[in-house]
């Protein structure tokens, strides 16, 4: 810089500040939009986040994406606690009309917005995520890192839960060129099964052969995922071959946390904190007798109170019993359970009640391991049962499915499966839609519906790709 | 001021002439962060380990731009009878280019639910009138009148392309019942139309008797086409003063969204509903609108709903103020005793009258104002009618 004596710097000075205004001028002149390009240190943004450094922030955020719309938080309804509340395992003890319209099967016209809508948006947001995050690890850590294998597989959950709750013809943009607006066709329900397959199985061939315990720990979160998958698409025997090799002792967990709301356990805030739900018990005239059975899988409590609509009694699920309790996503007794499914199918009745029997002879030791505080938060007496009585042969083919089904309800309580079973028992079982569901008379009066599953957000009609006469709610 | 100059002509009632007119152009630039896409920090348990973590917080357009308006304004100001009588004219024509519109993003994009983009050109083209009449002044008595008058004709002259060059298709907005269309006001609704025709006569419509359309059609602006106003000030034996002020606006439909939410939801509360599910003398019209709004009517042949029966014409007059205050004399003995220079009491009411066609609440309110072109009601509280009873001293 040219040094000024102080008279030719007083000189100066107007023709310096005289030059820097008209060259701000002819900047500006010369595009004002740039004036909007101003770099924000305060926010994170893709490009900022594209770092090894960034990966362990960014894999953290995905997860908890995945949580917030699988099971929850303490905001708001999620997939598990919708499924919960649209089919048999809870009722609305709620004032507000879209719960209560999830309740009986009645769904509002999509404009008027209903309780789907949360976990349709959250479920999407959540493959975005994992999707998105998986690819960043893929850059850095090339090769085995078992968190890759973990969000290809939390992705291909949401593949199964939007085929499972939602209608034959949910849109999925692809993630890579979501942020260009590049749309995305509907997928029908088998393929939604299809495309979850897919990431299991690319979870499970990016684990190769590590044998450390997280890989381990991650290639049996996609072989549930991908048994579940299977067995939704009717491929029963590849579904069984998929889930052999998971222990019984094996879980993984939607994490919770009492840390901040977004990370609560949506069933304890729904139920027994905000009281909009309550435990069911014999709903519609189908529904499992989910209280009276007094099932050591099923605590709860009755404290007298009623729900937040100050009108229906409300009756506390005790599996998850703080804000902090995890839920189960995928575990060795739902792997357990596909096995026996499957041999039920093939005729194989003897293994298929084995396999039941065995896992009611540990029902202490697999509930205990799997929520926090089961034997101690407990008033039920009932949950000190070590063991589950044995169940006998019923008889008959439908008896059977009948006690099949059960016993999946009993063990998969609250998890997010009841209402993928149901629409499977209808597919896959000939069952009628009112054999199934709850019907009849609604609790608080007025018919129950015939939906059988969730509405399609209306916001999704942005997309031109997407048919909302081909994604009926009455359709399994 | 073409009354000043030496041509015009010098009239008795013609006091001045004044012709305006102005070119100008400005630009609306978006809001902090719009542009930017970025990750809003959360926490995660991983491991029932707690863990920094982000989450998407905004879906941010890189290529957004400032919105440009050019406008250009001719008016004239007249005044008559030494001023008593004075008149403001003005005709506007604004052209946005590149305005900044909200789209609603598909869930499926598993990004956030909107994303700003400059969309196309809206064009503002309207009239402004205000009159003010000085009908007569004394100490004793005075008569004043002012009145307001504008029109307004939006309509989006252009709407932009996708990502990919294609014609944007509709961008539908709020719960389905507004969009932004080429051609149309910005946020003009639009339903699928529902006729009706009670075929056995027995005043009792069934599904069968109600039919959907297959399209949305246009059904009416959001955006009101016009408004006016009428204050009248009054004199009245030097020491009483009545102020009155009414106000109107229309030209434009209001979802009537408080009683469609009634009606529909009386299908999951056997004790709600409204009169077309609980009135056996509901008129035909009440009860199409339920099961329009309801049901889609008789096996329509794409499914669906239409709210089309609820969105009313929003036109009102109201009677917005009315004040009477009384002086009191600078000669009040009991002023002088109290130390006061002068005083006055006033009572005045507002909210007082509401002339419209809706059947809703208030066709003035919405349900967020500050919201994308929303024009509805629902379960909105309007304004309140309150009186108030002023004392004024003077020291």
């Amino acid at each position: 810089m040219t040094m000024l004596t102080k008279s030719r710097a007083g000189f100066a000075r107007p023709l310096v500040s005289g030059a820097a205004m008209l060259a701000g001028l002819f900047a500006a002149g010369c595009s004002t939009s740039e004036l909007l390009e101003v770099k924000d240190p305060a926010v994170a943004t893709p490009g900022s986040v594209e770092s090894q450094s960034a990966v362990p922030t960014v894999y953290a955020g995905a997860l908890g994406d995945f949580f917030v719309a699988y099971s929850g938080n303490g905001l708001n309804d999620a997939f598990a606690p919708t499924v919960a509340l649209f089919t048999d395992e809870m009722r609305s003890s709620d004032t507000f009309t879209t719960r209560n319209d999830a309740d009986r099967r009645t769904q509002s016209s999509p404009s008027n917005g209903n309780l789907a809508d949360i976990p349709y948006v959250a479920l999407h947001r959540a493959r975005w995520s994992t999707e998105t995050a998986a690819r960043l690890i893929t850059k850095f850590f090339p090769g085995t890192d078992p968190r890759i294998a973990e969000l290809t597989s939390l992705s291909g959950f949401t593949y199964v839960a939007f085929g499972e709750a939602f209608c034959s013809g949910v849109p999925f943009a692809p993630t890579e060129t979501a942020r260009e607006f590049v749309e995305g066709p509907p997928l029908t329900t088998a393929q939604m099964f299809d495309e979850a397959a897919l990431r299991f199985n690319a979870a499970i061939n990016g684990l190769g052969a590590a044998t450390d315990a997280v890989s381990t720990s991650r290639r049996n979160l996609a072989r549930v995922g991908l048994g579940r998958a299977l067995l939704n698409n009717g491929k029963f025997a590849e579904a069984a071959a998929a889930v052999a090799a998971v222990p019984d002792n094996f879980v993984y967990v939607d994490d919770h946390s009492a840390n901040t709301t977004r990370e609560e356990n949506s069933l304890w805030n729904l139920n027994g904190s905000n009281r909009r739900y309550t435990l069911s018990d014999g709903e519609g005239v189908n529904g499992m007798n989910w209280r009276s059975a007094n099932d050591p899988r099923i605590p709860w409590l009755d404290q007298g109170r009623n729900g937040f609509d100050n009108a229906t009694r409300l009756f506390e699920q005790l599996r998850w019993s703080n804000r902090d309790t995890d839920v189960p996503l995928a575990d060795g007794i739902e792997a357990r359970l596909i096995e026996a499914e499957v041999a039920l199918k093939s005729g194989d009745v003897n293994t298929w009640l084995t396999k039941l029997n065995a896992l009611r002879a540990q029902v202490r030791t697999l509930m205990t391991a799997r929520y926090a505080n089961y034997a101690t938060n407990n008033p039920n007496t009932f949950v000190t049962n070590t063991t589950l009585a044995p169940l006998d042969d019923p008889g008959t083919p439908a008896a059977r499915e009948n006690l099949m089904f059960r016993e999946r309800a009993f063990w998969l309580f609250g998890t997010g499966h009841r209402l993928g079973d149901m629409r499977r028992l209808i597919r896959q079982y000939g069952r009628g839609a009112e054999t199934v569901f709850p019907t009849g008379t609604w609790h608080k009066g007025g018919p129950i519906g015939p939906d059988v599953n969730l509405v399609v957000a209306f916001r999704e009609e942005q997309n031109s790709l997407f048919v909302r006469a081909n994604c009926k709610t009455n359709v399994p | 001021m073409l009354s000043d100059e030496p041509f015009f002509p010098r009239t008795s009632w013609l006091t001045n002439v004044r012709l305006r007119a102005a070119y100008g152009e400005s630009g609306t630039r978006p809001d902090f962060r719009d542009a930017v896409t970025f990750f809003t920090p959360v926490s995660t348990s991983v491991n029932n380990i707690e863990q920094s973590a982000i989450t998407l917080g905004r879906t941010g357009n890189l290529d957004l731009k400032p919105e440009l308006t050019k406008e250009t304004e001719f008016g004239a100001d007249l005044s008559f009878i030494q001023d008593r009588v004075s008149l403001e004219l003005t005709h506007y024509n604004k052209r946005s280019r590149d305005a900044l519109i909200s789209i609603p993003l598909a869930p499926s994009y598993g990004l956030t639910a909107s994303v700003l983009r400059n969309l196309g050109e809206i064009r503002n083209k309207g009239t402004e009138a205000q009159m003010d009449v000085r009908l007569y002044n004394s100490e004793m008595f005075g008569v004043n009148v002012r009145g307001t008058a504008t029109t307004l004709d939006n309509t989006i002259e252009v709407i932009g392309t996708d990502a990919t060059g294609k014609p944007l298709p509709d961008i539908i907005i709020n719960r389905g019942e507004q969009r932004h269309r080429k051609g149309y006001s910005a946020g003009a609704f639009f339903q699928r139309p529902i006729t009706y025709n009670d075929a056995n006569a027995d005043g009792l419509l069934a599904r069968s008797e109600v039919t959907l359309g297959d399209t949305a059609v246009y059904l009416g602006d959001a955006i009101p086409k016009w408004s006016r106003s009428i204050a009248l000030d009054l004199k009245l034996l030097r020491y009483i003063k009545v102020a009155s002020l009414w106000e109107g606006r229309g030209g434009n439909k209001q979802l009537n969204g408080t009683e469609q939410f009634r009606c529909t939801s009386a299908t999951s509360f056997p004790d709600r509903g409204c009169s077309a599910t609980g009135n056996p003398e509901a008129t035909l019209k009440e009860q199409a609108a339920f099961i329009g709004a309801t049901f889609g009517g008789a096996a329509p042949s794409i499914t669906g709903t239409s709210k089309a029966l609820y969105i009313e014409k929003g036109g009102f007059t109201k009677w917005r103020e009315l004040s009477i205050t009384l002086e009191a004399p600078e000669s009040w003995g009991l002023l002088k005793t109290a130390g006061a220079r002068g005083a006055s009491i006033t009572f005045a009411g507002r909210n007082l009258k509401t002339w419209t066609d809706y059947t809703g609440l208030d066709p003035e309110i919405v349900e967020s104002a500050t919201s994308n072109f929303n024009q509805s009601e629902f379960n909105t509280q309007p304004a309140a009618r309150f009186y108030t009873l002023r004392l004024n001293l003077n020291f």
